[in-house]
Order: structure tokens, then C-alpha cells, then sequence
């Protein structure tokens, strides 16, 4: 029996369940990873144990979530069997303190599930990353895919106040607190934050929460051109209101969004959240200024609108990206993306848009993106077509030699995912 | 290695001579911060004015195989910039400039040594500001805000240091200059900026940062709400976060603090009361008055017994000096004073005050309070005399004791300050020794030599 063979008969003695088949227990949801076996432990402890027997090298451990997202498991030329390690019975609540607004669960907790634990209470999660009732908190954490409402919550790290994890020698370890502040020792659970599950698995995550707004109420800006999207986003955001999201749709996404409007015209999707007279009063500031081609939708239309924003990009898309560009870049990305037949969805001044396309994505095509992002950007194919030789990361950053250093020590037998931004040669 | 006459040549050809200490006497300014129970001289201190000139500042520390100890203004309340004859502190005060205001990205890039409050002054006019704002933001550098993640009365709203910083240019131990981040709001790869943040300098020396603006509220309402007794402002605290209100602000000082404040400025705050309450909200205009109705009700059923109401900039901005200065006023009230630094669930505030005070009684300790309520962070201000061996035995097993009632209770034992080395044994209060060994594996892969400040933070 070869050395991996006897890991993954350890693995199934700790699990008593290893599935040989990929997609066995839920096909739709492994994403674009080919592991030739997956299990699920059923709690923390046998999660330990499995990643103690594979911690030798002989397999490839891969930690997924609801599988939303492709991600790189292998490093090019490795041939070790892949052990998809599912998280999705990690669902504990460990703690929850509605008098705190605090809350610490598994994992493998769904957004959608927290969401159902702590509405009642009247409060939320102010993260909204895409498909976001799907995504586990663990996955959307490795991920680190950031939604519209980022704008004024910021990332999940502004919401993550602490966490459990597994590393790769099998220890578990914790940092951070429960508490909303806290500065004793270093941030280790902000690492895992984008890890794409490199570095260990998170198995339980200390967040703190915020108390829903009264109201929460999106404006639709209809916009002939780019200047014209400009224009208004510079008035939104030095005037007098606070938008909680801005969402840019190119053409091609605004007419995905909406087959009645003319061809050609952008869409912008402007949030307020709050108190209901503060959220009024910023509406009838944007109807004062005489906005034109403004349509104010009612709260029920507002929250209907936001799940189709945070449901994208399309699944059925052959490709999809995240592009990360400062403002100086922004707008020639998104222009060039129309002019390629791109869709795009920028979410207004954080630096982060999203696309996606069908059919085929060529190497050209992956480079212009790149180089419409800037020096400083990155884009960062979340799918890929079949096939396609395009690499899934961006090379421009040189912090990336310090991540691999980190993967290096925590990892040095490559047990866990390797993400492309720890490749030396990658190609755009 | 000891700091060699070699050495201090070396870095006064690097920076100039004008900007390396080496005298004795003008090394003695620099021999303690503002923990008052530890000090030690250094080997000698440069003033380097530059990203590229700490570098070589460092590589020649690295060939000497010297350590060193950043310091910015010095401000650190748990030892964070102590060091000993064989390092040399590398003083951040002379890189001042802001490098970049960046409206377009709402953002600005700052060297190390800028004072926190400066930032805020050089964007007002565009109606920005930034958020953070410890105590010390008059005095305190942004590095210095880095390396302990600081936070402030209006961390409650807006969040610590580490909300609004988007990237790092940092210099590691062997001179290495090292970008992370950068005009964004997330970057790919691992969240690199965030581990740097609140390491306190021993991971490497940041030189500067891109910080994020915020817009400048349009409003704000201010209230000094007045309590006979601590468990009911306490209880009016955990109350209005349990009402899932956020002001921008939750302050409490006790009646010690106060009186010790009206001792030294006469501000006409009460001295008969237990407690008083800073609340301020901020935004925009409409809803906030029904915000702080909601509040005042709160209160009322907490039993306060009056509110003053900050109602014009001018007394806004006299009730906020007060707050602040109250640091600066325990000066007169005994020759040493320790501000401690915890964190409890918010749900825990009442009991952890009570427990404060057990604490200073069973100590006979004199102890007075102010801090940020609203995010369950104390400060138990000691007040004593260093120079009595018994009083600084009493002060730090009374400290001792509410750190780990703190951690008992869910809490930490340092919400801003650092651990510096003051607490480096009070980690073990929060994690074991697997925890400590994988945050030690992150010093290593970036300051494998251990010379980035030493003996910091771990035990």
C-alpha cells in the first residue's frame, strides 16, 4: 500500500467516511478542485485528527466550504492525491452575546445561518460577500471576497475579532479575543483572511456584530456615460450624504440586470442605511439636486434589489474575476472590460470590482485586464473555462515573497492549498 | 552585541551626525517611555528622516548584529520602546512628512513619525479626518498607533488603528524595505498588514502608512450624563450597546478621576458624583436627536441624576479636552501613576467596576478611573509611589488580578496599549504555550534573529 494510501485509510478510521469520488456529497458545490476523495469531519476534534495523519506530505489537504468559489490545490507538476476536507458540519455556536453584539461559531456555519441566529435579535453580519446565504464563514473568510456594503463596514477582518484554527503540524491553535478591541499578541487569524485555506483550517471565528438598520433604501442612477457615472458618484460622496454601498454596473451588466433600459446605459445602484428620518432626509437630498434618470425603490424593492447585487456574477459565466484597482485605474478597467464585452460590477470607491464573460478567455485577453488594473492592482480569476491556461493570479505583488515565506514555515510539506499567488513564475 | 563606537560612526555617517545620540546624558531622555516601572539607558539613538535611510540605518544594525527599538513619540503606557545598552532606538520623530493626500482613493500616506492629529488637520479643509483618536493623538505618532493598534473614545463608532490603515512600508531587521497592501481597501494574498499591526515594532520598523480618510461628520450631539452612583452608569453602558446603539462615543470617568480633574483645571464637573458619562453621537443631522432621546431614556432608567448638554462646538470641544487631559492631570495627584489596560464584554462593565474597586481596597490602593466604556476597555488609573518597593509589589499583583478577572470574564488584557513588557506574562493569562509557538513562527519567517525590538509582548 503506497505511504498516501495508508494516510487516507488513517483519515477514514478518524472520519469513518472517506468518499473516493469527487462530488459525491454534493457535486454542484466543489467548485472547479478535482480531489479524488472528500470527507466531512463531524466536529473540531476529528477535524485534529485527520489533518495530524495526513500532516506527513503523502496527501494534499484541502479545506472547502460551500465550494463557491475554484481555488488552486496543487502546486504545478504535483501529482499527490487531494483529500478535500469539508467543513460544513462545523456549524457550532460556541458563544453568542446579543447584550454584546458578539458571536463566535464553527466554521462551517453558513452566512445564511448566522444570519437566521442573530436577525431575530435585530442584528447582522455587515458583510455581503456574493452568494453570500451560501457561503460558509470559514470560506468566505479564506476568500476574502468583499461585498457592496464594504464601503462603510469594510472587510470581513474589520468584523473578525478572533478565531480557532488547525495548522498544519495538526496543533490547534486560537488568537484574538471575543471583546470588540484587543491587541495581545499578533493578529494570527488575519492571516487566514484570503489564505485560500493555505495555511490551516479555521474551525470556529469570533465576530462582532452590528445592530440592523431601521431602514435601508437603494437608489437607482441610470447613466448614459462614464463621465456621467463619475460625475455622479463624485456628487454622492462629497456632498452631504453617506452612502452605505455604491455599485457600478457597466452596460453589459446593466443590461443583464435589466433588458429594458437603452443600450449602452450604466447603472448605479446607490445605498443609505440607518434611522429612517436620516435615510429620508439623505434621499431628498439626492431628489433636491434634481438628479435626472434617479429612481428611489421602497424598502421591500431596496432589499429585493440587493440579493440580485450580492448574487453576482452570474454563474453561468464561463469566466469570472475580482479585480482590485485604485481609483486612478477604475474607470479605464471598467471601459475596457465594456469594450471587450466584459461584465462588470465595481463596488464604488473600495477598489473592488467583479466581472465575468462567456465563453473563451485567451491569455491576451487576461493580460489587458491586468495591465487595466495598474501597477498596484491585481485581478484574480475566481473561474476559469475549462481548460484554459490562463493563471488564476496576478504576479505584481512583491509582498508575495513574504508569503511564501510565511506558507513556508507554517507549511513546509505543501499539506495545504497552494494558492497561485505563492508562485514564483507565474504567468498573466 | 554591545553598540560600538564603529557603530555610532556608522550611523552618523548614514543620517548625519546631528541625528545620532550617543552621550550619555542625551541618551537619558530616551531611557523610559511613559510605563513608568521599567527603564533602561540605550546603546545610542538615530534619527533617521527616510524609508531608505532607516534601511540602511538597519542593514548596519544587522552587520553589527545590534538590535533595535523603535520609538516614535514615546507615548507607550506598557514599556513598549524600553531597551537596554545593546540596542539602539531608532526614533521615528524626524519623518513628519505627509507624503500624499489622496482623494480619489480617500486615503493618505503618511510617514511613521506624523502626529495623529495632524492628519486630521491637513484634510479638514477637504471635510475629511481621520477616525482614530487615542488620548494622546497631540503627542503620539502614527507608528507608534500601528505598533499598538490604538483606538480612542471613538474607536467605538469608527473602529482602532488597524479599520484605517490600508498599507505598510516597513523596514525589517536585516534592512529589507517591505510594501504591504497599498490604496485599497483589501489586497491579495495574506492579510499581511493586519498581522503587522499591533505587533509592536518586533516584527519591523514601519517608516509609513497609507491611512484612510473618513468623512467628517455633519453633526454631533454631546452629553455629560451625571450619575450618584458607578453600577448605574455602568448599567446604563451595557444597556444602550444591548439597545443596539452605537454612539460615536461612551466615556466614563469615576469620582476620583473628577475630582483629581477639577483639582488641577476646575472644569465644574461634579466631584460628588461616582460617575459621569461622555456620550457623543455624530453623523448626519436628521435622526440624531431621536438617537439621544433613546439614549436619555436609557438613562433615566439608570437613574442619572442630570445631563448636561454640550450644545455648541465650544463646549463640545471643552468637554472633549477635559476627557483628554484627565491623563495628563493624574501627574499632580501622586509621584507614579499606572494606567492599566483591559477588556470585558460590554455586558460585563458593572461587575469588572466593582471588582476594580474590591481590588484597590483589599491593595489599599488609590486608584482612579477613565476610559472607554462603550467598548468594554478600562483604564484603572493607579496612583502611588514607585519609590516605596511595597506600593509597586501592591500595584502589580492588583493589577494582576483584574487582567485575569478580565480574561475570566471573556475579556483581554490589553485593549490598546500593548503588551510592551509589561505584560508579556499576562499573555499566558489568554494563550498556551501551541499559541504562542505559531505567533512566534511569524517572527521568526520576519525578524529570524530576534532583533527587532526584543523582549517584547511574549514571556
Amino acid at each position: 500500500m503506497s505511504a498516501a494510501s495508508e494516510v487516507i485509510r488513517s483519515i477514514e478510521r478518524v472520519a469513518g467516511r472517506v468518499v473516493p469520488h469527487p462530488g459525491a456529497l454534493d457535486g454542484d458545490k466543489l467548485g472547479g478542485a478535482e480531489p479524488e476523495f472528500t470527507v466531512a469531519p463531524e466536529s473540531e476534534d476529528q477535524l485534529v485528527e485527520i489533518v495530524r495523519a495526513g500532516h506527513g506530505g503523502e496527501v494534499v489537504l484541502a479545506p472547502v466550504g460551500a465550494g463557491l468559489q475554484e481555488f488552486d490545490i496543487r502546486p504545478r507538476g504535483d501529482t499527490r492525491p487531494v483529500v478535500l476536507v469539508s467543513t460544513q458540519n462545523l456549524r457550532e455556536v460556541y458563544h453568542y452575546s446579543s447584550e454584546d453584539l458578539t458571536l463566535t461559531v464553527g466554521a462551517g456555519l453558513t452566512l445564511g445561518g448566522l444570519d437566521d441566529l442573530v436577525r431575530p435579535n435585530g442584528q447582522h453580519l455587515p458583510f455581503d460577500p456574493p452568494f453570500r446565504r451560501a457561503a460558509t464563514m470559514g470560506g468566505a473568510i479564506a476568500c476574502n471576497t468583499v461585498g457592496p456594503r464594504s464601503l462603510v463596514h469594510g472587510p470581513i477582518g474589520h468584523s473578525m475579532t478572533g478565531a480557532s484554527m488547525v495548522l498544519p503540524d495538526g496543533t490547534l491553535v486560537k488568537s484574538g479575543a471575543r471583546t470588540v478591541k484587543n491587541v495581545a499578541g499578533y493578529d494570527l487569524h488575519k492571516m487566514f483572511i484570503g489564505s485560500y485555506g493555505s495555511l490551516g483550517i479555521l474551525t470556529r471565528v469570533s465576530l462582532r456584530l452590528k445592530a440592523l438598520p431601521e431602514d435601508f433604501r437603494l437608489v437607482r442612477f441610470r447613466a448614459g456615460s462614464f463621465n456621467d457615472v463619475r460625475s455622479v458618484i463624485d456628487r454622492l460622496t462629497r456632498g452631504l450624504t453617506r452612502p452605505c454601498m455604491i455599485e457600478i454596473l457597466n452596460p453589459i451588466a446593466a443590461a443583464n440586470l435589466d433588458s429594458n433600459i437603452e443600450a449602452g446605459d450604466l447603472l448605479v445602484f446607490v445605498g443609505y442605511e440607518g434611522a429612517t428620518d436620516e435615510v429620508a432626509w439623505q434621499l431628498d437630498q439626492i431628489d433636491a439636486a434634481g438628479k435626472q434618470r434617479s429612481a428611489r425603490l421602497d424598502h421591500e424593492d431596496s432589499r429585493k434589489q440587493y440579493e440580485v447585487l450580492t448574487s453576482w456574477p452570474e454563474r453561468e459565466a464561463d469566466y469570472a474575476f475580482e479585480a482590485i484597482a485604485p481609483a486612478q485605474n477604475r474607470w479605464a478597467l471598467i471601459e475596457s472590460c465594456s469594450d471587450r464585452g466584459i461584465a462588470v460590477m465595481a463596488h464604488g470607491r473600495n477598489g473592488v470590482a467583479m466581472g465575468c464573460g462567456t465563453g473563451d478567455l485567451t491569455l491576451e485577453t487576461a493580460a489587458a485586464l491586468r495591465a487595466d488594473a495598474g501597477p498596484t492592482g491585481s485581478v484574480m480569476f475566481t473561474r476559469l473555462p475549462a481548460g484554459s491556461n490562463v493563471s488564476r493570479w496576478s504576479c505584481s505583488n512583491p509582498a508575495y515573497k513574504w508569503t511564501r515565506a510565511i506558507k513556508q514555515e507554517f507549511d513546509p510539506r505543501q499539506i495545504f492549498p497552494w494558492p497561485g499567488f505563492l508562485d514564483t513564475d507565474c504567468e498573466s | 552585541m554591545s553598540v560600538s563606537r564603529s557603530l555610532i560612526r556608522r550611523l552618523e555617517r548614514i543620517c548625519g551626525p546631528e541625528s545620532v545620540l550617543s552621550d550619555p546624558d542625551e541618551l537619558l531622555v530616551y531611557e523610559s517611555d511613559a510605563y513608568p516601572l521599567a527603564r533602561g539607558l540605550p546603546g545610542g539613538v538615530v534619527f533617521p528622516t527616510s524609508t531608505a535611510a532607516t534601511s540602511e540605518v538597519l542593514k548596519a544594525l544587522h552587520g553589527h548584529e545590534v538590535a533595535f527599538v523603535p520609538r516614535g513619540s514615546g507615548t507607550s503606557l506598557a514599556g513598549g520602546c524600553l531597551t537596554g545598552r545593546d540596542a539602539v532606538m531608532v526614533c521615528t520623530s524626524k519623518m513628519k512628512r505627509i507624503l500624499e493626500v489622496d482623494l480619489d482613493n480617500e486615503c493618505a500616506i503618511v510617514e511613521a513619525g506624523v502626529i495623529t492629529q495632524e492628519i486630521s488637520d491637513a484634510v479638514a479643509e477637504y471635510g475629511y479626518f481621520y477616525a482614530p483618536d487615542p488620548a494622546s493623538q497631540s503627542a503620539c505618532t502614527i507608528g507608534g498607533n500601528v505598533a499598538t493598534n490604538a483606538g480612542g473614545p471613538h474607536t467605538l463608532k469608527y473602529g482602532v488603528t488597524g479599520h484605517h490603515v490600508l498599507g505598510l512600508t516597513v523596514v525589517l531587521s536585516c534592512g529589507e524595505v517591505l510594501t504591504l497592501g497599498g490604496r485599497t481597501q483589501t489586497a491579495p494574498g495574506y492579510d499581511l498588514v493586519s498581522v503587522f499591526i499591533g505587533s509592536e515594532g518586533t516584527l519591523g520598523l514601519v517608516t509609513e502608512a497609507t491611512v484612510k480618510l473618513t468623512r467628517a461628520p455633519a453633526a454631533y450631539r454631546t452629553v455629560l450624563a451625571i450619575y450618584d452612583r458607578m453600577n448605574d452608569a455602568g448599567n446604563t453602558v451595557r444597556d444602550i450597546i444591548a439597545a443596539g446603539i452605537v454612539p460615536a462615543a461612551l466615556e466614563m470617568m469615576d469620582q476620583a478621576i473628577v475630582q483629581i480633574l477639577e483639582d488641577a483645571h476646575a472644569y465644574g464637573f461634579p466631584r460628588d458624583a461616582e460617575a459621569v458619562l461622555v456620550i457623543e453621537l455624530d453623523g448626519i443631522e436628521a435622526g440624531l436627536d431621536r438617537q439621544l432621546d433613546r439614549i436619555l431614556a436609557i438613562c433615566r432608567e439608570n437613574r442619572v441624576r442630570s445631563v448636561d448638554d454640550a450644545a455648541s462646538a465650544e463646549q463640545r470641544a471643552a468637554l472633549w479636552k477635559a476627557r483628554k487631559t484627565a491623563f495628563g492631570a493624574l501627574g499632580r495627584a501622586a509621584p507614579t501613576c499606572i494606567t492599566q489596560d483591559g477588556v470585558v464584554p460590554r455586558s460585563e462593565l458593572p461587575h469588572i467596576l466593582r471588582f476594580v474597586r474590591q481590588v484597590a481596597d483589599k491593595h489599599r490602593l488609590r486608584v482612579a478611573s477613565n476610559f472607554h466604556a462603550g467598548d468594554g476597555n478600562i483604564h484603572p488609573n493607579f496612583l502611588f509611589d514607585q519609590r516605596d518597593p511595597e506600593q509597586v509589589a501592591a500595584v502589580q499583583r492588583a493589577s494582576h488580578e483584574i487582567l485575569a478577572e478580565c480574561v475570566r470574564v471573556g475579556g483581554s488584557v490589553t485593549g490598546e496599549h500593548g503588551i510592551g513588557v509589561e505584560k508579556t506574562e499576562a499573555l499566558r493569562l489568554m494563550f498556551n504555550e501551541a499559541d504562542l509557538a505559531a505567533q512566534r513562527q511569524v517572527k521568526h519567517v520576519f525578524d529570524p534573529r530576534g532583533r527587532a525590538n526584543p523582549n517584547k509582548i511574549f514571556p
